[in-house]
């Protein structure tokens, strides 16, 4: 209930701060229903294989850094993602040194089965939609979407987080969304 | 029908970048926008994020964190500013200490003439502009030694050409000895380049700072193999204090580049003194020991007294 009225503004969330700073059980699902589903789409979208884990390792820091935070909603929210930006990092450097990583059929139904003919229709589902984004765009290009569109952060904020210019994140997202225009556009036509 | 001939080129120019930021900052609906280019608004319509997760996840990650939260309390509450200027104050002192030191040890360095040479020479040099004096790389080891008997290094009393800074060795290991007893000047060493006065009981000689040493009488003075400035610099060989050196004076005149460090030098000197108390107690001849530090500047005057035998 009282997520609900933070979403709406209703609630201040430097109340709802200190009180899971202090360890109130019911602060913290707040704070965790508000960004779970962001945070999960966005793991989803880079790293399926991963998610889940990276998931419930982005939760574990940030109940450890948790209590040293200040700031507001858009800066928390800017905090989490950058966890989980660096957590993404670690787990891709940990998986290049592997030999081989099993791949899950239905990610193989992903990759070789966007169809943007279906994501033209009216309803398109996340995971669709985030595997079309994911195999049509540069790693850059994707990451800044993601952080933009399921992430919910500014321009700057996904600058400061990637350590670029914000007129290098404009420019990617641009192209980026010209990109999936044109390919949008070659499967309406072709349809 | 191909990318080229279709219809809709007209919205190849979309998205703007003006569209773009309004797209993926949500304030773009698909129903604002015609068909083609509707399927992109949808499309990111699609990626943002749907309902929440299943309730037995959250329940675990919620008890989870907040066991965590409970492990790392709060720390304790300090005004922001305090804090902060705190820490800055303490980085300030940390590099005013660090550049104090390094300033202390550097000017020490300098002042001792221990820097590498390149930077003596242009600490040096900086230096000298306001009239103070650090040794430059090539002084700090050739500096002029106070002689135990007083003299300087003898270059100037002897008027040679040698210089006033000529290298320095220990006398008094050489040749040149009277009685066995009392050290003799050096292999190299010029008889007569150290005004120094007798051993007999005198070490101190004229002050460094005279530029000519004592003259003295020569009691031999037509040595024929004497060097040029015999007459300012030449030894004293009166009855008290002949001076050592090479019997023969047939090393006069020549060049002598032998250049030893400090420390030698004041083994040397520390050797000569002890010698010469020796020398003073045997007394027989009273013979001069104390130009047992002998200086290598070349062509210092030979005409020195030999010592008496």
């Amino acid at each position: 209930m009282v997520d609900f009225l933070l979403m709406a503004g209703l609630v201040d969330f430097d109340a709802v701060l200190a009180a899971a700073q202090r360890g109130d059980d019911q602060a913290v699902a707040v704070l965790y229903r508000e960004l779970q589903p962001r945070l999960s789409g966005y793991l989803r979208g880079r790293e399926p294989r991963a998610a889940d884990d990276i998931e419930g390792e982005v939760w574990l820091a940030v109940a450890q850094g948790l209590t040293r935070f200040t700031g507001g909603q858009d800066a928390f929210r800017a905090w989490v993602f950058s966890i989980a930006h660096r957590r993404l990092a670690d787990y891709r450097r940990t998986a290049a040194r592997r030999a081989t990583v099993p791949v899950p059929n239905e990610e193989l139904e992903h990759a070789s089965g966007h169809d943007p003919e279906a994501l033209a229709l009216e309803n398109v589902s996340s995971a669709a939609a985030t595997a079309f984004v994911t195999a049509t765009l540069s790693a850059d290009q994707a990451e800044v979407v993601l952080l933009r569109v399921i992430g919910g952060l500014e321009v700057e904020q996904v600058a400061e987080l990637l350590g670029k210019r914000p007129g290098t994140i404009r420019v990617l997202q641009h192209r980026a969304l010209r990109r999936l225009q044109a390919e949008l556009e070659q499967g309406r036509v072709t349809r | 029908m191909s990318r080229s001939d279709d219809p809709s080129s007209d919205m190849s120019r979309f998205p703007s970048s003006t569209d773009a930021e309004r797209l993926l900052s949500g304030r773009l609906s698909p129903d604002d926008l015609p068909d083609e280019a509707a399927a992109l608004a949808r499309l990111l319509k699609g990626l943002e994020p749907g309902a929440v997760n299943d309730p037995f996840t959250e329940r675990r990650v919620v008890s989870e964190m907040t066991a965590e939260i409970l492990r790392n309390p709060a720390p304790e509450t300090v005004p922001s500013l305090l804090a902060s200027s705190g820490t800055r104050l303490s980085a300030k002192a940390g590099a005013l200490a660090f550049v104090a030191v390094l300033a202390t040890g550097t000017a020490a360095a300098a002042a001792n003439g221990s820097l590498p040479a390149g930077i003596q020479r242009a600490v040096s040099d900086a230096l000298s502009h306001v009239s103070i004096s650090v040794p430059r790389p090539a002084q700090h080891r050739l500096q002029p030694v106070e002689l135990p008997n007083g003299g300087t290094d003898g270059s100037q009393n002897g008027d040679s050409p040698g210089g006033t800074t000529g290298p320095v060795g220990p006398r008094g290991v050489g040749h040149g000895n009277d009685d066995d007893k009392t050290p003799r000047g050096p292999d190299d060493a010029t008889p007569g380049s150290l005004p120094t006065r007798g051993g007999n009981g005198d070490p101190n000689g004229p002050p460094s700072s005279v530029p000519n040493g004592p003259k003295t009488t020569n009691p031999d003075g037509s040595n024929p193999n004497k060097g040029s400035g015999n007459n300012s610099g030449q030894h004293t060989g009166d009855d008290q204090g002949q001076h050592n050196g090479d019997d023969n004076g047939n090393r006069n005149g020549k060049t002598h580049t032998t250049a030893v460090t400090t420390t030698t030098v004041k083994k040397g000197i520390e050797k000569v003194k002890d010698k010469s108390k020796d020398a003073s107690n045997a007394g027989g001849n009273g013979q001069q020991i104390g130009n047992a530090i002998s200086h290598a500047s070349p062509k210092v005057s030979g005409s020195g007294p030999r010592g008496r035998t």
